[in-house]
C-alpha cells in the first residue's frame, strides 16, 4: 500500500472512525484501525470493538499502491492529529511489518497488527428498512439522550428507544424512570414502503456517537438492520451498532392526561433563578437537590434549604396560570434544569402542566406536540398525601 | 450472563409472590385457628372495591418504604421516586 494525502483529510477521517476502536487492551486487534487504500473507493478506515463500528471514506486520496494495514488506531489518530499542515506520504513496508509515514523531512515508522486477525463489520446482511433526514434524528437524540440513565438493572433504560408507531409516525423516547423525553416525528416517506410498526433501542454510546455523526442537513440517512445490530449509512460512512436485547415498558402509560393547573413562566428567568440553587449543597440527609415551587395567581416562589449553608427562595413573575393556584410542588433541581436547558434557544416561555403535587407533570415549549417532557415530583412530606 | 440475572430476578420475583401467598394462608390458618373465624362470620365480608382500596394502600405504603411497585422493578430497592410505580399506583 502506497498513499499521498493531505493531513487535513487523513486526521478527520482517522479521528471520526477511530471512536469505534477499543480503548481497553484485552483483544488487542480491536484497539486497531483498518486502513484500505482501494482505486474505485478511495481511502477506507475501519473500527470496531463489537459494541459499535464505523467505516468511513474520503476519495481526497492519490492511490499509488492499493493495500490494507492494520495499526493502532489512538496511537495513530493521536499522532496524526500533530502532524503539519501538509502532504502526507503512507506506505506499508510488509517485510518490516512496518508502516512508514512520511512529512516533510521527517517520518515515523509504526508497528502493525497481524491484519488477518481482524473482523470486519458484519453488514453483508444487512436489511434496509427506512429513511430519515440527519437534523431530525439528531434533534430526537439531542433532547432525549440526556434522560436515559448511565447505569439501570434493566439495561432497556441506559438506551434510547426507536418507536415506529405507524407509517408516518416516530417517536424517540428515553427515561431513566425519573424523567422521560419524548420527542416526536411526523414521517414524510418519499417512497413507497411496506413500514410495519416495530420499535428498537440504541445503546446510550451508540445515541452519542449518531450526534457525533450526523450533519444539521435536510440530507436523508438510511437505517438497516441484521442480527441484532442497527446500521445508519450514507455514502461515506456506515455506523454500525448492537441494539439493547428486551422490551422497554409501555412509557404511554406515564404520560399524564389531565391537568388542574397550568403555568406559563417565562423560561431565562427560571433557567437563571435554578441555577442559583443548584449551587446549594445537598446535605448528608438530602442527597437530592431538590426546590419547592409554590405557583400562586401572578407569581412562582422557588425556595431551597441547605442545613450546611443556609436557604434561598426566588420570585419569578408568572406569565400566565391556567386552574388551580397556590400549586405545592417540588423537583430535583438538576432534572429541571436539564429540560430548561434543552429548549432554551427554542422559546422565551415554558409550559408546565400539573394536576398533584405527587403525580408526574408535563414540560413543554407553548403549543409544541411534538415534544414534550415528564417529571416525577418529589416526596418531601409538605406536600398533601394521598 | 446478562440472561441469567434476568432469569434469576424472575425468580425472585416469582418467589415475592408465593412468599406472599403463603403469608395469606398462614394468616387465614391462624385466623381458624384462635376461633376469630366465627367471631368474622358476622362482619360481612370485604366488597371488591374494599379489597382494591387495601391493596392499594399496601402497594402505596410499599412505595412509600423504599420499594419499587411497578411491573419493570418489582422489589427492587429505589433510591429516587419513579414515574413507573406513581404512574401504576394512579392506575390502580
Amino acid at each position: 500500500m502506497k498513499i499521498n494525502i493531505n493531513k487535513k483529510d487523513l486526521s478527520s477521517l482517522a479521528a471520526l472512525v477511530s471512536r469505534a476502536a477499543s480503548i481497553k487492551n484485552t483483544i488487542p486487534v480491536l484497539s486497531g484501525l483498518l486502513i484500505q487504500a482501494i482505486s474505485d473507493k478511495g481511502l477506507v478506515m475501519t473500527a470496531t470493538d463489537m459494541e459499535i463500528g464505523i467505516k468511513a471514506s474520503t476519495p481526497n486520496v492519490e492511490i499509488i499502491e492499493e493495500g490494507s494495514v492494520l495499526v493502532n488506531a489512538h496511537y495513530f489518530t493521536n499522532f496524526i492529529k500533530l502532524l503539519p499542515d501538509d502532504l502526507i506520504s503512507i506506505e506499508l513496508d510488509r517485510d518490516k511489518s512496518k508502516l512508514n509515514i512520511k512529512y516533510g523531512r521527517s517520518s515515523v515508522s509504526l508497528n502493525i497488527y497481524r491484519e488477518q486477525e481482524y473482523v470486519d463489520l458484519p453488514i453483508d446482511k444487512m436489511e434496509y428498512k427506512f429513511s430519515l433526514p440527519q437534523k431530525n434524528i439528531r434533534e430526537g437524540l439531542r433532547k432525549t439522550s440526556f434522560a436515559a440513565a448511565y447505569t439501570h438493572f434493566r439495561q432497556v433504560f441506559t438506551g434510547i428507544l426507536f418507536d415506529i408507531v405507524d407509517k408516518k409516525k416516530l417517536k424517540i423516547v428515553a427515561s431513566d424512570t425519573h424523567r422521560l423525553a419524548c420527542y416526536i416525528y411526523n414521517i414524510n416517506m418519499s417512497e413507497k414502503t411496506d413500514l410495519v410498526p416495530f420499535n428498537f433501542i440504541i445503546p446510550l454510546r451508540t445515541a452519542n456517537e449518531l450526534l457525533r455523526l450526523l450533519e444539521e442537513s435536510e440530507e436523508e440517512i438510511k437505517i438497516a438492520f441484521n442480527d441484532n445490530n442497527v446500521i445508519f449509512y450514507r455514502d461515506d460512512f456506515i455506523f454500525l451498532s448492537r441494539l439493547i436485547d428486551g422490551n422497554y415498558p409501555n412509557y404511554e402509560n406515564v404520560v399524564p392526561d389531565s391537568f388542574t393547573t397550568t403555568v406559563k413562566i417565562k423560561k431565562t428567568m427560571l433557567a437563571n433563578a435554578l441555577e442559583r440553587i443548584k449551587v446549594m449543597p445537598t446535605d448528608d440527609k438530602m442527597r437530592i437537590q431538590q426546590a419547592r415551587f409554590v405557583f400562586q395567581e401572578k407569581e412562582a416562589v422557588i425556595s431551597a434549604y441547605s442545613d450546611m449553608m443556609g436557604e434561598i427562595e426566588e420570585i419569578i413573575e408568572m406569565q400566565q396560570i391556567e386552574g388551580e393556584s397556590d400549586f405545592k410542588i417540588s423537583f430535583n433541581v438538576n432534572y429541571f434544569l436539564d429540560i430548561v436547558k434543552i429548549i432554551e434557544d427554542e422559546c422565551d416561555e415554558i409550559v408546565i402542566r400539573m394536576s398533584d403535587p405527587l403525580k408526574p407533570v408535563d414540560i413543554r415549549k407553548p403549543e409544541d406536540e411534538n415534544y414534550f417532557y415528564i417529571l416525577v415530583p418529589l416526596r418531601t412530606g409538605i406536600e398533601k398525601e394521598e | 450472563m446478562e440472561r441469567t440475572i434476568e432469569e434469576l430476578k424472575l425468580i425472585i420475583r416469582e418467589l415475592i409472590i408465593e412468599l406472599g401467598e403463603l403469608k395469606e394462608r398462614v394468616s387465614r390458618l391462624e385466623f381458624d385457628k384462635t376461633g376469630e373465624h366465627d367471631k368474622a362470620n358476622s362482619k360481612p365480608v370485604l366488597p371488591g372495591a374494599e379489597l382494591e382500596k387495601e391493596g392499594r394502600k399496601n402497594l402505596s405504603e410499599i412505595y412509600k418504604q423504599g420499594y419499587h411497585i411497578c411491573p419493570v422493578a418489582y422489589g427492587q430497592p429505589r433510591d429516587e421516586e419513579c414515574l413507573f410505580c406513581i404512574s401504576f399506583l394512579a392506575k390502580e
